[in-house]
């Protein structure tokens, strides 16, 4: 199935056709599978595995949520919906193993074994969210690439200065909060400069300049998969704010 | 100024590693002793900005 067919079930379901709802989770099953596998570093069943349900469910409200005009496509969409489902769950799962400690009255011996379980679960949860940043990362060079950039180039022609930095950061967030400008962007593979610079107030010399490190800025911001590196890069905090990019990347 | 860091990229092979800080820097810099895996969260002290040490170079 290519992806236009795959868009035409979308739209049926997202009006309330529930066969196309069902053939699209029937035929993306393996995909459900897969993108469970990748945040849980494990092999999943069916029968057996929750993680599957909390993803299906995820897969499920993906296609309810999904907007094309966004420019994501819904896999990318999809897939960044199930991993934060599934890494919630084992957030809530860590809690609730947590919770029994303080009310458990059996013997120490028992007690014992399950901070061992807490502890154990712990640094496995680490472990997936470590394996998924490295994940992440290598998602991002490769996205960069598509821009005909890379994470080596972005050493090289970083600006030194901080208010160069954030100048260019400026210019990001006025291109993610502009969706014609995102979608062009995304279309062409190259800054829309002569827009941006109206639209955002800023020299062409300095998008030329910039230009680069504004398109990994804008990526890393746009799209979802790459939450945790715009967390920790600050560059989320508008959006917490609830400024006017909010539920720009969470919807696709 | 300590800043944290996440090591992005490891080239053993020409000593060096890309790092993505998070005053939103992307900087190439040597390998250390104990090298980092991809992902590891580490802390480092930057040099100046040129403009600081400049002015520290010419302040009489």
């Amino acid at each position: 199935m290519n992806d236009s067919t795959a868009l035409n079930l979308i739209n049926l379901a997202q009006k309330g056709d529930c066969r196309a709802r069902e053939k699209l989770i029937k035929l993306y099953k393996p995909f459900i599978q897969k993108t469970s596998f990748n945040v849980c570093r494990r092999y999943l069943s069916w029968e057996n595995d929750d993680e599957l349900s909390i993803a299906l469910i995820a897969f499920n409200e993906a296609i309810s949520s999904y907007n094309h005009v966004k420019g994501a496509s819904f896999f990318t969409f999809a897939y960044g919906l199930i991993s934060q489902r599934l890494i919630d769950y084992f957030r809530s799962e860590v809690k609730h193993k947590h919770r029994p400690l303080s009310s458990f009255n059996a013997g120490e011996e028992m007690e014992l074994s399950l901070v061992e379980c807490a502890q154990a679960w712990e640094n496995y949860r680490l472990q997936i969210e470590r394996e998924e940043l490295v994940q992440t990362i290598l998602e991002l060079d490769q996205r960069l690439s598509e821009y005909g950039t890379s994470l080596d180039e972005l050493a090289d022609i970083c600006p030194k200065h901080r208010d160069a930095r954030e100048k260019l950061v400026r210019v990001a967030k006025v291109l993610c909060s502009n969706v014609k400008l995102l979608h062009t962007l995304r279309k062409n593979k190259r800054l829309p400069a002569k827009e941006l610079a109206r639209v955002a107030k800023v020299s062409k010399r300095v998008l030329e300049n910039g230009r680069k490190y504004i398109i990994a800025l804008v990526v890393i911001m746009s799209e979802e998969r790459f939450s945790v590196l715009k967390d920790f890069t600050g560059l989320g905090e508008q959006r917490k704010r609830g400024c006017c990019h909010a539920g720009q990347s969470h919807s696709g | 100024m300590p800043v944290k860091a996440i090591v992005a990229k490891v080239d053993q092979q020409n000593g060096v590693m890309v790092i993505i800080t998070a005053d939103r820097q992307f900087r190439c810099l040597p390998l250390p002793d104990a090298v980092p895996s991809i992902g590891t969260t580490i802390e480092l002290h930057l040099q100046a900005e040129k403009m600081t040490v400049r002015g520290l170079l010419n302040t009489k």
